[in-house]
């Protein structure tokens, strides 16, 4: 009966078809939001810290980088510059970056982002306004890196009480 | 199985293979639709036209404006758009858009970015600033907007403290 064969072959083919139809593709998107979660929480620890090296990690190499108040850049020397003169107006006005609760995060394919609210604490531990951030992440090769960085500015942030000069004197 | 039978199994399983799988992306559509998209946003914007704006974000959008709560979910976003472009409108000024903006797109994601000017009356500049919006694939095949946030980029307001300078003041005939 060789035409009931080519039938089941027929069917078969089809099962397997749908079968490989059905199952989800193999990226876990939930590893690469805790991922990027973690590297947003990284970054600003790092920032608060003056470990600018682990700062620029996080970047690929053409990173569009749009801070407040100052030109938009790219470039690994450009995002090392900002971020370095940054951490160190913050540092010296006695301030950190917290990143606050409520963020959120989605990936697909080799595109992620995080996006949520940030706020300044002073050295006396009083909570400061601060502002909005969205960061796009990119799978590079393999590695998770932030293509895209956008921020707002809130108020300036006061420094702790009685600060020897104004927070701010870069450039 | 005759030699016909087994190409033709071959083909169908060539055929359901390529049926399967994660649709492939075309960033360069989306980077298309991203471009025409904020080319109708900001004359919306400037003109307060707020249908055609919440028509490019999600249900569930979440705009980030600078200085201004989360605004999440449409309503809030109408809200929002009617104060900020009736506040722009009332001060004569209107947002005037960069060709500089860049979009990519992967899986169901893609981020579109770029910069802009506000313009007064007279056509002088008196400010500037970028923006970045993440944007989703819908059930649809449509991209809209899922968040939105921009930021100035010039320096802030001078503190008020230094007499105020003459150098502007312009020559009188």
């Amino acid at each position: 009966m060789k035409v009931s064969i080519a039938g089941f072959g027929w069917m078969a083919t089809a099962l397997l078809a749908l079968a490989a139809c059905e199952r989800k593709p193999a990226v876990d998107t939930a590893a690469i939001e805790d991922e990027i979660r973690r590297g947003g929480r990284e970054m600003a620890a790092a920032y608060n810290s003056g470990d600018i090296d682990t700062v620029v990690a996080k970047f690929a190499p053409d990173a569009v980088f749009m801070p407040p108040q100052s030109e938009a850049t790219s470039g690994s020397e450009a995002v090392r510059k900002l971020w370095t003169e940054g951490s160190e107006a913050i540092r010296q006005a006695g301030l950190s970056v917290v990143i606050d609760d409520g963020d959120s995060a989605n990936a697909s394919a080799d595109i992620g982002w995080l996006a949520g609210k940030y706020h300044y604490r002073n050295a006396a531990g009083q909570d400061q306004p601060g502002g909005y951030y969205v960061q796009v992440w990119e799978n590079r090769e393999g590695q998770w890196l932030i293509a895209r960085m956008i921020w707002t500015e809130g108020p300036p942030p006061a420094a702790a009480p009685a600060p020897l000069e104004p927070p701010e004197d870069a450039d | 199985m005759t030699r016909w039978q087994a190409a033709a199994l071959a083909a169908a399983g060539i055929l359901a293979l390529a049926g399967c799988g994660p649709k492939p992306t075309d960033s360069a559509a989306f980077e298309k639709q991203a471009k025409e998209d904020v080319r109708k946003f900001i004359p919306a914007f400037n003109t307060g036209d707020v249908e055609t704006i919440l028509a490019q974000y999600a249900p569930d959008a979440e705009v980030m404006a600078p200085g201004n709560p989360r605004a999440v979910g449409h309503d809030a976003i109408r809200a929002l758009v009617e104060k900020e472009s009736a506040g722009m409108q009332a001060a004569g000024v209107t947002i005037v858009l960069n060709d500089d903006d860049k979009a990519a797109a992967s899986g169901e994601l893609g981020h579109h970015s770029g910069s802009y000017v506000v313009k007064d009356a007279t056509g002088a500049v008196v400010d500037s600033g970028n923006y970045l919006a993440v944007m989703q694939r819908q059930a649809d095949g449509k991209w809209l907007m899922i968040r939105d946030t921009w930021n100035s980029d010039r320096p802030p307001p001078a503190p008020p403290a230094a007499e105020p300078a003459a150098a502007e003041a312009p020559a009188t005939p």
